[in-house]
C-alpha cells in the first residue's frame, strides 16, 4: 500500500516542483516523502502580507485514500487554524468525507492559500477570531498583522 | 462435637507377646458387642474435640483412694476391680488409649473424675453410665451434677444408658477376674479387655456454615450459567436476526457507520475488468488513485458497480483491506443484501442503539425521553447520555455513509482481561 502511495507522493511533487505555486515554497523533509514542510507566503491584499508561515504537511500511509493532513508551524491569527502549539487546520477537502483520492496536494495548498486571503469563519475551529472577524473586521486585520510581524518573520 | 453413637467390643492383648499388635475381636461374632446411640447416650464434654475425631480405648475402671467411702457402694459388682493392664509387656500398650467408667452416683461423680485423672494421666475420655435399667444420663447442667465443672477436666466425658453400662460392667468385671485366656476367639490366646469406641460424627461432613457457604455459591453458579447460557442464546437470536435483516436489504450496516465493510476476494473478482474505453458515462482520463492516463483499449481498468473506474493494483488492495466504498463516490462495491461474515455481539448492540436512537428521534420516544431526563437530573444518566450523544449522533444526523464510515469501529479498544470474561460470559451487555 505505502509503495503505491510514495509513487503516487512523488508524482505530485515532481508536478508541484515543475508548476510552483505563487507564494509556496515546498522542502521535503529529508528523504521522507511522506512529511513536507512548506513555506506559504502571506497574500498582498490580506492583513498576512509579508509574513512567511511555515506549515507542515504530513501525508498518511494509506494517502491517497485518506487526506494530508495540514498543521501551521507558525502562530497565526486565522479564525481556521487553532491557536494551540498544533495549529491544525481541517476544513474543506482536508475532511476526510470530503477527500477524495482525486484530490491533490496542490489543491491543498492553493486552499491554504485561499483561506489566507479569504477566512473561512463559517467552518471555523477558533470561534471567537471568527466572530471577531464577522463583526469587527478592523480589530481582527490589526490583530492579524500584529502577530503577523512578531512571529511570520 | 457431641458423639451421636458408641460401640463397644472385644480386644486381646496377645500373650505370650509374639508382636505388640493388638487382634480385635469380631463386634458381633462369639463374643461380646454392643452399640448404643443417641438419645441413650449424652454428651457432657467434648474437650474440644472436633466432629470425626476417634475417641476410643479400653475401659478401665479407676482407682480410689483407700479411704474413700465411694470403694463400697451398693451399685458396684463385690469382686475386685483390680485393672491389670499390661502395662508391662510391651512399651505401646502402656501408651494404649483408655476410656474411664464409672457408675452414676450423685455423691461419688467428682470423686470418680478426680481418681481417673489422677490414676492415668492421659486418658482419652470417661463415660458414666446409670444404675438403673432404663435411664440415661442426665445433661451437664443438671442440679444432679452438683455444679462439676467438667472442663476442668482435659478429656471428653459422656454418659451412657443403664442397661447397656452394666452389661459393660459386669463384662469389664469378668475379664478382670479371668486373668489370661479367652482361646475361642480366631484361637489366640491372651488377655481380653472391653474396647469402647465413640462415633462423633464422620468427619467429612462440613460444619453447618460452610456447607451453607457451599449451597450459596452453588446456588449462585447456578444462577450465572443459567443467566450466561439465555444471554448467549439471546444474543445468538439477534445476530440471526439481523443477519436476515441484513440480507432482505432492510439494514445496511455500513451506511448506518455501524460496520466497516470489506470487499472479499469472490465478490471482487465479479467486478468485471474491461480495456478502457473512452466516452463512458463518466469522463475518466486518469486513474485518481495513481493519477496515470487511461490508455484507450490497452489499459485494462476495474469497474466498480458506480462506473469508477482505476487500476485494479489500485482499487483492489483497498477494496479488500479498508473500505467496500468506491473512493470517489462513497458507493458501496457490495451487491445489496450482503450479509459480512462475521457480525458480531458489537455488531448487533450498535444496530440496536442506531434503531433506539432512530426511534427516539422520530418522536415516539416521549416516555423514554422523560425516561432518560429524569436519570439525568438524577445524576446517573450522564455517562450514557454523553456516549449517546457524542458517539452516535452525527451518525444519525448525518445519514450514515460520509461520517460514519470514518468512525472506528469500538472492538479495537482493548478491553480489559476482566470485561473480555464478562463480556464472554454476559454477552450484549
Ligand atoms: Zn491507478
Ligand atoms: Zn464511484
Amino acid at each position: 500500500m505505502s509503495g503505491s502511495a510514495l509513487k503516487r507522493i512523488t508524482r505530485e511533487f515532481a508536478e508541484i516542483s515543475a508548476n510552483p505555486l505563487e507564494g509556496v515554497v515546498i522542502f521535503p523533509i529529508d528523504a521522507d516523502m511522506f512529511k513536507w514542510n512548506i513555506e506559504l507566503t502571506g497574500p498582498k491584499d490580506s492583513p498576512y502580507e509579508g509574513g512567511r508561515f511555515r506549515l507542515n504537511l504530513t501525508l498518511p500511509e494509506t494517502y491517497p485514500f485518506k487526506p494530508p493532513v495540514l498543521s501551521f508551524a507558525t502562530k497565526i491569527y486565522h479564525p481556521n487554524v487553532s491557536n494551540d502549539d498544533k495549529g491544525s487546520m481541517c476544513l474543506g477537502i482536508l475532511r476526510s468525507d470530503a477527500w477524495k483520492p482525486s484530490c491533490k496536494i496542490v489543491a491543498v495548498l492553493e486552499m491554504a492559500r485561499g483561506l489566507l486571503l479569504e477566512p473561512n469563519p463559517e467552518d471555523a475551529v477558533e470561534n471567537s477570531i471568527a466572530m471577531e472577524y464577522k463583526n469587527n473586521r478592523a480589530n481582527f486585520d490589526r490583530i492579524a498583522r500584529e502577530w503577523t510581524r512578531s512571529y511570520a518573520k | 462435637m457431641s458423639a451421636e453413637t458408641l460401640r463397644a467390643s472385644i480386644l486381646i492383648f496377645p500373650n505370650p507377646p509374639t508382636s505388640p499388635r493388638f487382634s480385635e475381636a469380631a463386634t458381633s461374632n462369639n463374643t461380646f458387642g454392643l452399640s448404643l446411640s443417641r438419645p441413650f447416650i449424652t454428651t457432657l464434654f467434648t474437650a474440644g474435640h472436633n466432629s470425626g475425631d476417634s475417641i476410643a480405648g479400653v475401659l478401665h475402671f479407676p482407682d480410689l483412694p483407700s479411704t474413700s467411702t465411694c470403694r463400697n457402694i451398693s451399685t458396684l459388682p463385690s469382686t475386685s476391680l483390680h485393672d491389670d493392664l499390661p502395662k508391662s509387656n510391651f512399651t505401646s500398650v502402656a501408651l494404649f488409649p483408655v476410656i474411664g467408667f464409672a457408675p452414676w452416683t450423685p455423691r461419688c461423680n467428682k470423686e470418680w473424675l478426680d481418681a481417673a485423672r489422677d490414676d492415668r494421666s492421659v486418658l482419652d475420655g470417661f463415660v458414666f453410665y446409670s444404675t438403673n435399667h432404663t435411664s440415661t444420663i442426665p445433661r451437664h447442667d443438671h442440679p444432679y451434677w452438683n455444679g462439676i465443672k467438667f472442663r476442668d477436666y482435659g478429656f471428653p466425658i459422656y454418659g451412657m444408658r443403664g442397661r447397656e453400662g452394666q452389661l459393660l460392667m459386669n463384662k469389664y468385671t469378668e475379664f478382670a477376674e479371668q486373668q489370661s485366656i479367652l482361646p475361642d476367639i480366631n484361637n489366640a490366646t491372651g488377655r481380653a479387655r472391653v474396647f469402647l469406641e465413640f462415633d462423633t460424627g464422620r468427619g467429612a461432613r462440613l460444619p453447618g456454615l460452610w456447607l451453607f457457604l457451599l449451597i450459596v455459591l452453588g446456588v449462585l453458579v447456578a444462577a450465572i450459567v443459567a443467566i450466561s447460557c439465555s444471554m448467549h442464546l439471546l444474543q445468538w437470536r439477534r445476530r440471526r436476526s439481523l443477519r436476515n435483516r441484513v440480507a432482505r436489504g432492510e439494514v445496511d450496516l455500513e451506511q448506518l457507520g455501524i460496520k466497516r465493510l470489506l470487499v472479499p476476494r469472490k465478490i471482487l473478482d465479479k467486478l468485471p475488468l474491461k480495456p478502457y474505453q473512452t466516452g463512458g458515462t463518466i469522463e475518466q482520463p486518469a486513474c485518481s488513485i495513481c493519477l496515470e492516463d487511461f490508455v484507450p483499449t490497452t489499459t485494462t481498468v476495474r469497474v466498480l458497480p458506480c462506473n469508477h473506474q482505476y487500476h485494479p493494483a489500485c482499487i483492489d488492495g483497498f477494496l479488500e483491506q479498508q473500505s467496500s466504498l468506491c473512493p470517489l463516490c462513497k458507493a458501496s462495491v457490495l451487491p445489496k443484501g450482503y450479509v459480512p461474515p462475521h457480525l458480531t455481539n458489537a455488531t448487533v448492540r450498535r444496530e440496536r442503539e442506531v434503531r433506539r436512537q432512530r426511534r427516539r428521534e422520530m418522536g415516539g420516544g416521549r416516555i423514554h425521553r422523560a425516561w432518560t431526563r429524569m436519570w439525568k437530573n438524577i445524576g446517573w444518566g450522564r455517562g450514557r447520555e454523553g456516549m449517546e450523544g457524542t458517539e452516535l449522533r452525527p451518525t444519525i444526523t448525518q445519514t450514515g455513509r460520509q461520517r460514519g464510515f470514518e468512525r472506528p469501529e469500538p472492538t479495537p479498544s482493548e478491553p480489559g482481561k476482566f470485561r473480555k470474561v464478562m463480556r464472554f460470559v454476559f454477552p450484549g451487555y
